[in-house]
């Protein structure tokens, strides 16, 4: 299972939740240390999403950020970003090998495959769109600390059900 | 017959111009419940319906075979949990329906929009309103708190009850089941529709929307007679905040938008959407005017600050716009009193007062804003004078009774806002928007009838009067009481038979 380049990056401005394309992956990526003193190596991130509507097709996008962006989540830089195509109600990504930290998922279902969550021009999203712990914001994304979740020494899994 | 209390003011102009001076109730602390708060409790039930009580008087032919269609907030509190302002509570549509035989038939329905059904469900609010912040779900369209609870509009075969900052709802008008929401175009999912559309005399419907949390944009609506949206732009504005109402005029489109607009650094957890605004003076009222044929935009003038939720009217005068205004100095109504009656206070003072305004815009850069003029709100015009120079217009207004929340009577005035002639419904009631209805035969334009609803404060129940436009200081012609009192209400419309 391989990452696509495609991060996410939501803008918290209301209702607003925008998604930009892989343009900013190099410059993002970049951002984040890929070797960092003290923290341990752990494993593999499996996250399983259910409630995918396999009708629409698309794909479903996904990024992981760890909590050096906990401030600005979910804008800020990507871990790992992985999209795949949605073949039915249920799909599962991995996010291999990752320090041990906390982190956050955000996903979106692009139906149009455009790589952007689309609004409406109030901001209103139009695609399905989802967090870690399945945390939904108030006017906008949730906070980092209700996304975050703990990847310690060991394999991860965690469950997303898209709304 | 059974002529209920009230005093009519008419007279001597020194007396009723003495009636107008002090328009909202006074300042003096409630210690105790004041007997007027049940209009601001729950409707009795989610469902209402009965038969009126004809109190006096003869029910119009002209107007046997119509509905006043009204809404308002209609659910308070849940759980325990009181809303703070009261413009929070759900919507409830209620059908006035004058019948054949000279009877009048009321029912009224909570609108069950996604917020109050997901709300019922769960046996307490869940969702952010206007005035009170509430946390306990997520809100990923301004559509997931739509209360539905400010006006509703019969047109073009629909019956929609409407909101301002997300969709209006499609209401079955004779069920009064709620159907689901108006989309005018796909791409405008939870689009903001505000409650004050204007029909013109060519029959378009006109309106506007408030982008505001969400995105700083202000959304212009143009819809033919037959309901289908022909033109839709959004205009930028920042910053911004809620505006209630707009203007039309022949060849123009009117958006207003006071100086009363969201801080970003207000918007903060366990605080409200009204709480998130500031009141910013320096930045003036700004106005947009655009072209009704294409919505192109004609010019973007400033004024001075000021606040309003209603405008009279607008008209073309050669190459300036004019435009009439039940303006505020200030915010302070809807932060203060209109919040604090929740709490069985009503404690504004004469500078909150809205009172007749006239702004004349030239499109080249001069505006003029002339403000201070007799105190009124909820104005009424007759259909035909929308957009062009009305001959006068109707409004609420404050009569000689002090205490009590809102307006005490109703007003004709003239065409400059001088007050004409007028009914003070008295001590015992809390009259609520009254709404000009044409005689098919008229003479002149505001030849007919004013209907509107008020709280008999004593019998706790809710009466509709009828009054004569010509001659308002005689009272009411006729009077309907229901079995029931029903939370003090917004707006409405009068659908004819
Ligand atoms: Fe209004």
């Amino acid at each position: 299972m391989l990452s696509v380049k495609t991060p996410i990056r939501w803008r918290r401005a209301g209702f607003v939740l925008v998604a930009l394309g892989s343009a900013l992956f190099l410059s993002a990526t970049q951002a984040v240390p890929k070797v960092a003193p003290r923290v341990a190596w752990a494993g593999d991130l499996t996250v399983t999403f259910h409630g995918l509507k396999a009708e629409d097709g698309g794909t479903l996008r996904a990024a992981l950020k760890n909590d050096s962006v906990a401030e600005t989540y979910p804008d800020g830089a990507t871990v790992q970003a992985i999209a795949l195509a949605v073949t039915g109600e249920t799909l599962e990504m991995v996010f291999p090998d990752l320090l041990s930290g906390t982190y956050a998922v955000s996903a979106f279902h692009d139906t149009n495959g455009d790589e952007e969550l689309n609004t409406t021009i109030f901001g209103i999203p139009t695609e399905a769109y989802a967090f870690s712990n399945d945390a939904r914001g108030i006017f906008g994304p949730p906070s980092f600390a209700a996304a975050a979740f703990v990847v310690g020494a060991d394999d991860t899994s965690i469950t997303i059900n898209l709304p | 017959m059974n002529r209920v209390a009230r005093r009519s003011f008419l007279g001597g102009s020194a007396a009723l111009a003495a009636s107008f001076a002090c328009p909202f109730s006074q300042q003096e602390a409630v210690a105790k419940s004041p007997d007027w708060l049940f209009g601001w409790q729950n409707a009795a039930s989610d469902h209402l319906s009965g038969q009126a009580e004809r109190l006096f008087g003869t029910l119009p032919e002209a107007l046997r075979g119509g509905t006043l269609w009204r809404n308002g907030p209609a659910r308070h509190e849940r759980a325990g949990v009181r809303y703070q302002h009261w413009f929070d509570g759900d919507g409830m549509i209620q059908a006035f329906r004058f019948l054949g035989d000279g009877s009048l038939r009321h029912e009224g329905r909570m609108i069950a929009t996604q917020k109050y059904q997901r709300e019922e469900e769960a046996g307490e609010f869940l969702y952010p309103a206007f005035g009170t912040s509430i946390e306990k779900a997520p809100v990923g369209s301004p559509d997931d708190l739509n209360s539905a609870n400010i006006s509703v509009l019969p047109f073009a075969g629909e019956l929609l009850a409407l909101w301002e900052a997300g969709s209006a709802h499609r209401i079955n008008p004779q069920s009064l089941a709620t159907e689901g929401v108006k989309t005018w175009r796909q791409d405008l999912l939870a689009a903001p529709f505000s409650a004050h559309p204007k029909v013109t005399p060519d029959g378009w419907l006109w309106n506007f929307g408030y982008g505001a949390p969400s995105a700083n944009l202000l959304a212009v609506y143009g819809i033919d007679s037959q309901g289908v949206l022909r033109r839709f732009t959004a205009l930028p504005m920042e910053p911004l905040g809620f505006v209630h109402d707009f203007a039309v005029t022949e060849r123009h489109i009117v958006l207003i938008v006071p100086p009363f607009v969201i801080d970003e650094s207000l918007r903060r957890p366990r605080t409200s959407f009204l709480a998130w605004h500031r009141w910013r003076p320096e930045l003036g009222t700004r106005i947009v005017v655009l072209d009704k044929n294409d919505f192109s935009e004609k010019a973007r003038l400033e004024t001075e600050p000021f606040f309003f939720f209603h405008v009279v009217n607008a008209r073309d005068s050669g190459s300036e716009v004019i435009v009439e205004i039940c303006a505020n100095p200030d915010a302070g109504l809807v932060t203060g009193a209109l919040q604090h009656v929740m709490a069985g206070k009503w404690d504004t003072g004469a500078s909150d007062d809205p009172r007749f305004a006239r702004l004349r815009l030239n499109l080249n850069g001069r505006t003029d804003w002339q403000a201070g003029g007799t105190p009124l709100d909820f104005p009424s015009l007759a259909a035909s004078e929308v957009g062009v120079q009305q001959s006068g217009f109707f409004a609420m207004t404050a009569g000689g009774v002090r205490g009590v929340p809102l307006y005490g009577a109703v007003a004709r005035f003239s065409a400059d806002g001088e007050p004409q002639s007028m009914h003070d419904y008295g001590e015992s009631f809390l009259p609520e928007e009254h709404l000009f209805v044409p005689r098919a035969e008229a003479s002149e334009p505001l030849d007919g009838w004013l209907i509107g609803t008020a709280l008999d404060i004593r019998a706790r129940r809710t009466v509709l009067s009828i009054l004569d436009s010509r001659s308002l200081g005689d009272g009411p012609v006729a009077r309907f009481a229901l079995p029931y009192a029903l939370p003090v209400g917004l707006h409405g419309k009068f659908a004819p038979a």
